[in-house]
């Protein structure tokens, strides 16, 4: 069983990142917002778009973290977001990694299928 | 040919810029925020413009009005698009009573007495002098966020409760002067004596018109190009007629760009945010080029004129804010009342004069430009400051 995590810092693949999962029956994920760090670190001042930035409505990443059964599952997965346009090898896209995970508590996800 | 160099000339010195400027100097406090404002850029026009090198000259000038007009459209569908209402509850409601109230008294404060000294100075009929003191007094209104920024980033003082109040309200009463300005544009006198009502009526539905449009065209998946299109295209669309009609193509688009936020889909806004965004600064420097060029000082009265301007602001962001707090915040947070944090100038204020001389030339609106100028000018230099002060005082 695999820890599916992605750091994706274009909001608007957001839609299709869950379209992809939901198609590869990867269910049960969270999505979690963030700042990413370099916006963090920026010192740039806005001059038209402040209320953006206080109410982060730019510079934001999602992070979304998914329980997957399979590790083989992460290549078809990386294809499908491909061919929806969700290119990781585009540094500016996001990350895509998963870390092995050593205890689960919850339904059985490797019937799911 | 000339035409040709010379918008050549400016496009690179505005995208160059962009990317150059905007960047903070060891300097002191005020100079370095003239710098971080890229108010130098006013210099940088004045002198292309006929007071020195004759390249930006009278007929160029009004060559390049439509893009002007493109970038009043720019700048109020990208301020339009910050209006997402989901997002701003994450702002306390005090802080919106806060922002709305100081910045109607900076409005009247200002508006009164140059509405009583223009009707003196200048024979121009009543509804005339009346849209050019509300136009100056809605770019009083107005503040910016670069002196906030330059005085709390990285250092201790940014932890103070008061930081994000202030950041809060000037980030929001951007909005009270757009919208009066864009409420005077629809008077009789600039519309051949038609109710103002109707031109209300058609600026709110043209908003709607395009804001809704560009919603529906962002539901489908496009890609960036594509995206940059529709943007390009509905706000060349929205800004064009408003200017056409002689309204505002700031609260047009700023209502469009209202829509978009709370009605288009989240791929759709993202998509759209980020397009605008690229331009900001690229625009700015344009504006800021443009105004320099189109500066005429005139007379030394101009300098009085100026000083009475900063003098009847400051009364305003002193008394509004000090009201305001009294009404809307504890005691504990702004007992010294939080006016004196707000002076720095913003952008918003450059593109309402902007606007005032693309709807309505005459030796009266130069005289409102030159008092906004000399005004963002001064306000730069001092406000970092003021707003230390404000800061150290706030416990």
């Amino acid at each position: 069983m695999q820890l599916l995590l992605i750091l994706l810092y274009r909001e608007d693949l957001l839609d299709e990142v869950l379209s992809a999962l939901v198609e590869m029956e990867v269910t049960g994920a969270a999505v979690l917002e963030g700042t990413s760090m370099e916006q963090v670190l920026s010192e740039d001042i806005p001059i038209f778009a402040g209320l953006l930035q206080t109410t982060g409505g730019h510079g934001q990443t999602k992070t979304l973290i998914a329980p997957l059964r399979d590790r083989h599952l992460l290549e078809p997965i990386g294809a499908l977001f491909k061919e929806l346009g969700v290119d990781f090898a585009d540094p500016e896209v996001g990350r895509l990694f998963s870390l092995p995970v050593d205890f689960y508590r919850g339904p059985d996800i490797t019937e799911e299928r | 040919m000339k035409l040709v160099v010379v918008a050549a000339l400016v496009t690179v010195i505005a995208i160059l810029g962009s990317r150059l400027s905007f960047t903070r100097l060891r300097l002191p406090l005020g100079l370095e925020n003239f710098f971080l404002t890229g108010t130098e850029y006013v210099l940088v026009g004045l002198l292309l413009g006929s007071a020195a090198l004759d390249l930006l000259d009278a007929s160029t000038l009004q060559s390049l009005h439509p893009f002007m007009g493109l970038g009043l459209s720019w700048i109020g569908m990208l301020f339009g698009v910050q209006w997402e209402f989901k997002r701003l509850r994450r702002i306390p409601p005090p802080t919106f009573a806060v922002a709305l109230l100081q910045a109607v008294v900076t409005m009247i404060a200002v508006a009164l007495p140059f509405y009583l000294l223009f009707r003196r100075l200048f024979a121009y009929e009543t509804d005339i002098v009346l849209i050019c003191a509300i136009s100056l007094a809605a770019a009083a209104s107005d503040t910016g966020q670069s002196g906030l920024a330059l005085v709390t980033r990285g250092k201790e003082i940014a932890k103070k409760p008061l930081v994000p109040l202030l950041q809060n309200v000037s980030n929001l009463d951007g909005l009270v002067g757009v919208i009066a300005f864009g409420l005077v544009s629809c008077l009789a006198q600039l519309h051949d004596g038609t109710p103002a009502y109707q031109w209300i009526g058609i600026s709110v539905g043209l908003g709607l018109t395009v804001g809704l449009l560009m919603a529906a065209l962002t539901a489908y998946r496009l890609k960036e190009e594509e995206m940059l299109l529709v943007v390009i295209g509905s706000i060349a669309f929205g800004g064009g007629l408003a200017l056409y009609l002689n309204l505002s193509p700031l609260l047009v688009n700023l209502i469009a760009g209202a829509v978009v936020a709370n009605l288009a889909r989240s791929r759709g806004q993202a998509g759209i945010r980020s397009v605008l965004l690229r331009g900001e600064r690229s625009i700015y420097v344009l504006f800021l080029i443009l105004v320099g060029a189109a500066w005429q000082l005139g007379s030394l009265w101009i300098f009085l004129l100026a000083f009475l301007y900063l003098v009847s602001r400051i009364a305003g962001k002193l008394l509004g804010g000090g009201l305001a707090s009294r009404l809307f915040l504890p005691p504990s947070l702004a007992a010294g009342g939080i006016g004196l944090g707000l002076l720095s100038h913003g952008g918003m204020a450059l593109a309402i004069v902007v606007n005032l001389h693309q709807i309505h030339r005459s030796a009266l609106t130069d005289v409102v430009i030159s008092i906004i100028l000399l005004g963002m000018l001064v306000s730069e230099l001092i406000g970092p400051t003021l707003l230390r002060r404000t800061l150290e005082q706030n416990r």
